[in-house]
């Protein structure tokens, strides 16, 4: 396969399961356990495009990611991207210095992420809106290990779907053959 | 043995072999009572015969439990099969049953109301836990347009925002950034209802002077003809009058609890209807 057919292949890929894991929380997830609490599952894309060692791409996925992610909420976009892209800084900052392979490194990632991503929509709805967020601290610390729990199990199909269609830029998985 | 020399020994045989049982038959009487000297063989012949009963009924039975054991585990299954089809077809009958109630009611507000109404069903929810959207079924195919009213038979809703073709979403009214403008049905005082997540909401801007109890029906202003007037909201769950601010802090409960909702009606035009005297009629009932 061509490489730029691989690319935009991987793009539409990725970009359809943010949808699919979108709706997945908020349609499947609802129809069964109601109002309960549900994973953040797209930030598990998020955390791991946010891991990945071509920085220009990992933005880009990372904002397309948050912007599908818009469309099934009502909080804004811009707190969306606010909250993610203080995620997305720390991921990267933390990916350049401590770094190793695995699901577990990708579970810690992402819950601290993720408690990242809570920890600044809180402060910036507290500082920028005029109806600020209620605290929620049970259902976020919950949706936090939830996403977490998730992260452990979905680590390796995310991969293998990553991989299959990456070919000579270094990615995430060529970053742990680096190291 | 030469028969014709006869002998004691021969004729005891022969008495013992002919004459007795002849005897015997002869003297034969039926008697309901054994006698005597039977009774001791009478007893242990009896005793046996019981013992032996006992024995060969106990295998019998375990034989014939044995046996009937997979017919048993069979019928057993099928029973249980039919019994959880039965109780599936109960629970369905059930769910059914409340449903139909559900969409009869609808049909009987749809059909009684001047309002244009479409019904459609809850689908989704928002993506965000802190904030208090749902999604449904129905979007700009169906004639919804976004600040459309979002209601139920018991009570407002909320209203839609970002309709798409097929589905829309309703930001309820217990979302911080909900407003809808509501009315103290006993005394007339006006207010905006805001929303304060899960938790309920408020009635702001109402004036420090009026009068308003914890117990109170808000009910819709009606004045931008999105929700019909006179449609409840909430009750009035506290009053404060705080000593700095110019109106009362009313907290509210709202009548419908989004986690219970199925179905939805969207007020596509509420044609200034005013149910306000239906409501009061209701309630006095």
């Amino acid at each position: 396969m061509k490489k730029n057919k691989k690319i935009v292949l991987h793009v539409i890929l990725f970009l359809l399961l943010t949808i699919l894991s979108s709706a997945f929380q908020s349609v499947i997830w609802y129809q069964f356990f109601g109002h309960f609490v549900a994973p953040y599952f797209s930030f598990i894309l998020f955390t791991y495009f946010g891991l990945d060692k071509d920085s220009w791409r990992s933005l880009i996925y990372c904002y397309g990611i948050v912007y599908l992610n818009s469309f099934f909420t009502y909080s804004s976009i811009g707190m969306l991207y606010m909250s993610s892209m203080v995620s997305f800084v720390f991921l990267f900052l933390v990916k350049n210095r401590v770094y190793w392979p695995g699901p577990a490194y990708f579970t810690i990632m992402t819950s601290a992420g993720l408690f990242l991503f809570h920890l600044t929509y809180i402060i910036t709805s507290f500082t920028s809106e005029s109806h600020t967020t209620p605290l929620m601290i049970f259902q976020r610390l919950l949706q936090i290990a939830m996403t977490s729990v998730c992260a452990y199990f979905f680590y390796e199909i995310i991969k293998k779907l990553d991989t299959s269609l990456k070919s000579s830029t270094l990615t995430e998985i060529k970053g742990e053959a680096h190291g | 043995m030469n028969f014709v020399n006869l002998n004691l020994r021969k004729v005891v045989f022969f008495i013992f072999v002919f004459i007795l049982p002849l005897i015997t038959i002869n003297m034969e009487q039926k008697k309901n009572q054994t006698q005597w000297f039977n009774e001791p063989f009478s007893w242990l012949t009896s005793q046996t015969q019981y013992l032996f009963y006992d024995y060969s009924k106990g295998v019998k039975d375990t034989t014939a439990r044995y046996v009937n054991l997979v017919n048993i585990k069979k019928e057993n299954e099928l029973l249980k099969t039919t019994n959880n089809q039965l109780q599936t077809q109960l629970l369905k009958f059930d769910e059914v049953i409340a449903e139909n109630n559900r969409l009869k009611s609808m049909l009987e507000f749809k059909q009684n109301s001047k309002m244009t109404l479409v019904s459609a069903q809850i689908i989704g929810r928002d993506l965000i836990p802190d904030h208090n959207s749902l999604t449904i079924n129905k979007g700009s195919d169906d004639g919804i347009k976004s600040g459309q009213a979002v209601m139920t038979l018991k009570g407002a809703l909320g209203y839609i925002y970002k309709p798409s073709k097929r589905t829309a979403h309703v930001l309820l009214m217990t979302d911080r950034y909900a407003v809808i403008d509501g009315v103290i049905q006993r005394s007339r005082a006006q207010g905006i209802v805001e929303g304060k997540g899960s938790s309920g909401a408020v009635l702001k801007y109402v004036e420090r002077t009026e009068d308003v109890k914890p117990g109170d029906l808000v009910v819709t202003g009606g004045l931008d003809n999105i929700f019909p007037k006179g449609f409840p909201i909430a009750i009035v769950e506290a009053t404060e009058k705080k000593h700095v601010s110019v109106s009362l802090k009313v907290e509210l409960k709202p009548l419908v609890d989004p986690d219970k909702v199925e179905e939805v009606f969207v007020v596509v035009n509420a044609a200034h209807e005013d149910l306000s005297e239906a409501l009061k009629t209701e309630t006095n009932n």
